[in-house]
């Protein structure tokens, strides 16, 4: 064998085993999670509440806490994501300008979501005296959930050929109307994909919230938006520090099994719509 | 520079300056750096279809392009001189763009519908500013898919989506469309270029039942094409006017060698 069919030979068995590795870890632990968690799975672990600090009932409110902060998030994001990304695309005409934008995109996605819950905690909480709100558990993960649909919506909105901005504009409309009747129609889809896929991340984020929106227990459904919630990553978090009771570690194993389910339910929407989007895109 | 063309003195062979319904006067375009249309003037006469012609990148596109302004739009476009548009500056009398364009109309050479129906497609310029009546809505699409000879095609499926067409008949939904409007003036650039020649051929019949209500200004290609519609021809090579004037003259008649080399093959060394 030649020296180049060997390294051929070696890079292909190099990136196998990669593919392998990956493809191998990712069934471990959707395993083990599934493997522990079925055990608690019930129509009644669902549907209860928990008692006992977590070791016993059900994780109801937890549920429903997580999906209160993570649609909450949706609402205070998408106007100022798709806002931006239009901004991005028709208006900044300035290249470093543009860079900038660029840039500050990109840092925000970079910052450390633990970063996010000492922001909340300083700026929220203690300056603004909201106390643990729900609410700014759900800004806080608006702003982390930014970037992402930023780009895709960009993305979406920069991939419109210019001919159809040019036949709206000859047809006599202004900026703004090309924007609303041309432009947000067609990159829609970008900015639900890019939620989506924000969603999948966000439902699943423990730091930015545990300081400034969730309680551990004794609670259910916030009577009003400066009142904490309780979620399932903060609830597993606490479950797991009790490492020596039983009861509790299964609880956790169930919780992480339905925050799993919810993940995995928002990525493969995203798929699906990716795959929409550009099945539209080719047209 | 504004024109006071009515106070010009006008040589006696020429028309009255309310025939003209375009003219520019030393038109000069630059796209950056590069100078593409050099001191332009011509005269686009009201009523009729006026051809222009010359070899690719010759700037006929930049040309039509800028008497709506739609150029505009393009990054570093910068234009010097006048165009007027029946008395009116295009570039200092008109603050609001959207009028301008409602009253000069353009059709692409690629159609480009919106994914949307093919009834909304039609009202796509008009619904802009209000909303329309179901009956207004019903007439208008009926009235301007008629101009265009689409109607008995498309008339059991007003709601199906525009993408669902034909090249052909999107390009002819694209000229509805733009009729809807109502404007003065219609700008073609190539529009029968990416359509099949049946369809090409209905578009011409279009634009010649067209000419009687519009100022058609056609950019094409086709030589043929401009034998068989223009009433009048432009030539432009290498960003200059190199000849206009009736098609009788420009084609059996004309001043220039370079017209005739081109008007008979096609070719032109500029
Ligand atoms: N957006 C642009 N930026 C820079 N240069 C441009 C731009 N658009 C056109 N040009 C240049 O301007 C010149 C004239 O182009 P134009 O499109 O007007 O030619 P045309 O006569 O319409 O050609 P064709 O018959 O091929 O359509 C060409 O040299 C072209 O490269
Ligand atoms: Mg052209």
């Amino acid at each position: 064998m030649s020296n180049r069919s060997i390294a051929n030979t070696a890079f292909v068995f190099l990136s196998r085993l990669a593919t392998g590795i990956c493809g191998f870890i990712l069934v471990f632990l959707i395993g083990v999670i599934v493997w522990n968690g079925m055990n608690s799975m019930n129509i009644q672990f669902l549907l209860s509440e928990a008692s006992n600090f977590g070791a016993s009932g059900g994780i109801l409110y937890q549920i429903v806490g997580s999906l209160l902060l993570v649609v909450m998030a949706s609402v205070l994001v998408m106007p100022v994501a798709i806002g931006t990304a239009l901004f991005k695309s028709e208006y900044i005409t300035s290249p470093a300008l543009f860079r900038l934008s660029s840039i500050l995109i990109y840092s925000l996605n970079g910052i450390p979501s633990v970063t996010f819950g000492i922001f909340g905690l300083i700026f929220f909480v203690n300056i603004l005296g909201t106390g643990i709100s729900w609410f700014v558990g759900s800004i806080i993960l608006a702003m982390m959930m930014l970037p992402t649909i930023v780009l895709t919506t960009y993305q979406s909105v920069n991939s419109i050929p210019s001919s159809y901005r040019e036949n709206a504009y000859a047809l006599g409309l202004n900026k703004w109307q090309v924007i609303v009747k041309v432009l947000l129609p067609q990159s829609f889809h970008g900015a639900v994909t890019g939620l989506l896929i924000a969603l999948a991340r966000a439902i699943g984020e423990t730091a930015p919230i545990m300081f400034i929106a969730t309680a551990f227990s004794g609670i259910t459904v916030p009577g009003s938006l400066f009142d904490p919630v309780v979620s399932l990553p903060t609830h597993i978090l606490a479950l797991a520090q009790q490492a020596t009771n039983e009861a509790a570690l299964q609880n956790a194993w169930g919780s992480s099994l339905v925050l799993l389910s919810l993940v995995l339910v928002f990525s493969v929407s995203a798929l699906l719509s990716r795959l929409r989007l550009k099945e539209i895109s080719q047209r | 520079m504004t024109p006071t063309p009515l106070l010009k003195v006008v040589p006696v062979s020429e028309p009255e300056f309310a025939e003209w319904s375009v003219h520019s006067e030393d038109f000069n375009v630059w796209y950056r750096d590069a100078h593409i249309l050099n001191d332009i003037n011509v005269r686009f006469p009201a009523k009729g279809i006026t051809c222009i012609v010359g070899p690719s990148g010759s700037g006929k596109s930049t040309l039509i392009r800028s008497i709506n302004r739609i150029n505009d739009e393009v990054p570093g476009f910068l234009s010097r001189g006048s165009i007027s548009f029946n008395g009116k500056d295009v570039y200092t009398d008109y603050k609001d763009l959207t009028i301008l364009r409602t009253e000069i109309g353009m059709v692409f050479q690629k159609p480009c519908v919106f994914p949307k129906s093919i009834s909304e497609n039609v009202l796509f310029g008009v619904a802009k500013t209000r909303k329309l009546s179901r009956a207004e809505r019903l007439i208008l699409v009926e009235e301007n898919l008629r101009a265009v000879s689409l109607w008995k095609e498309v008339s059991y499926r007003l709601d199906d989506s525009a993408t669902s067409l034909s090249l052909g008949q999107q390009q002819r939904l694209c000229i509805a469309r733009t009729l809807a409007v109502k404007p003065k003036i219609l700008l073609l650039d190539e529009p029968t270029a990416s359509v099949d020649p049946v369809s090409g051929r209905a578009i011409e019949e279009l634009l010649l039942k067209l000419k009687k209500d519009y100022t058609i200004l056609l950019v094409t290609h086709d030589l043929q094409q401009t034998k068989r519609i223009a009433d009048h021809i432009v030539f432009l090579c290498d960003g200059e006017v190199i000849e206009q004037g009736d098609k009788a003259k420009m084609v059996t008649n004309p001043e220039h060698q370079k017209t005739k080399t081109y008007l008979s093959d096609s070719f032109c060394e500029c």
